[in-house]
């Protein structure tokens, strides 16, 4: 008989793998494919490729950012209440939940980081490509707009590194703290 | 070819957090007090304070 708790947990950790997969990909694929081949382009193909491409890979992007981030901290919330269940527990003496909370704030800072800087701008440049092909002229602060979202999306490729350890160390690296 | 303003600054702020985070899980491990957390937060939203204002 499969205990209905461990088919809980399993479904969160399937989906929190299956986002979180999905979002780091998108990630990966900007920052490795479509920044430096967008580099090479023409100012009139850019101007097609990003209300079609970019558009629809940056709604992929967002929003496997929000369930990857949301789904890990129901995990994590759902955890700590069974284990507070059997026995109070001591966070900052025991390294999963140092290692995964460590994990999860810098996933969350990079959630902050996908929606607050890099969509915020991107959706700006879209806006205004769009406007464009209708004949408006581009704005002055596009420039501005695509240097604050690569930072960004630069920040969120190197945060991606430690964030996979802490994740993976949570489960796969033992340290003892005592207490 | 030398890194782009953007790679490079990206990459910085990432150390910084990424250092700032060592160090406070250090200091949660030392103390015992979940407390140091606040500090990379902090950190970060340093970040979003200078980012904002890239020109």
């Amino acid at each position: 008989m499969v205990d209905a708790t461990e088919v809980y947990f399993l479904g969160l950790r399937w989906t929190h793998f299956l986002a979180g997969i999905t979002w780091i990909g998108l990630l990966y694929y900007f920052n490795f494919v479509q920044v430096p081949t967008f580099k090479e382009l023409d100012a009139a193909t850019k101007n097609v490729l990003i209300p079609k491409l970019v558009k629809r890979a940056l709604r992929y992007f967002r929003w496997s950012a929000v369930v990857t981030v949301l789904v890990g901290w129901l995990f994590f919330f759902s955890r700590f209440a069974l284990d507070s269940a059997g026995g109070s527990v001591n966070l900052a003496r025991t390294w999963w939940y140092i290692s995964i909370l460590s994990g999860g704030l810098i996933g969350t800072f990079m959630l902050m980081n996908v929606w607050g800087v890099i969509w915020r701008n991107q959706r700006r440049v879209i806006q205004a490509t769009e406007a464009l092909a209708k004949g408006t002229p581009a704005p002055p602060d596009m420039g501005k707009w695509g240097k604050q979202a690569l930072i960004a999306s630069r920040m969120n490729l190197a945060l991606s590194l430690p964030l996979l350890f802490f994740m993976g160390a949570a489960s796969h690296l033992t340290l003892a703290l005592g207490g | 070819m030398p890194w782009a303003f953007e790679t490079r600054m990206g990459f910085v702020w990432a150390t910084v957090i990424t250092v700032v985070f060592i160090l406070s899980i250090w200091a949660v491990v030392v103390t015992g007090n979940l407390a140091p957390v606040i500090v990379p937060i902090v950190a970060y939203f340093g970040f979003l304070g200078w980012v904002n204002r890239v020109k």
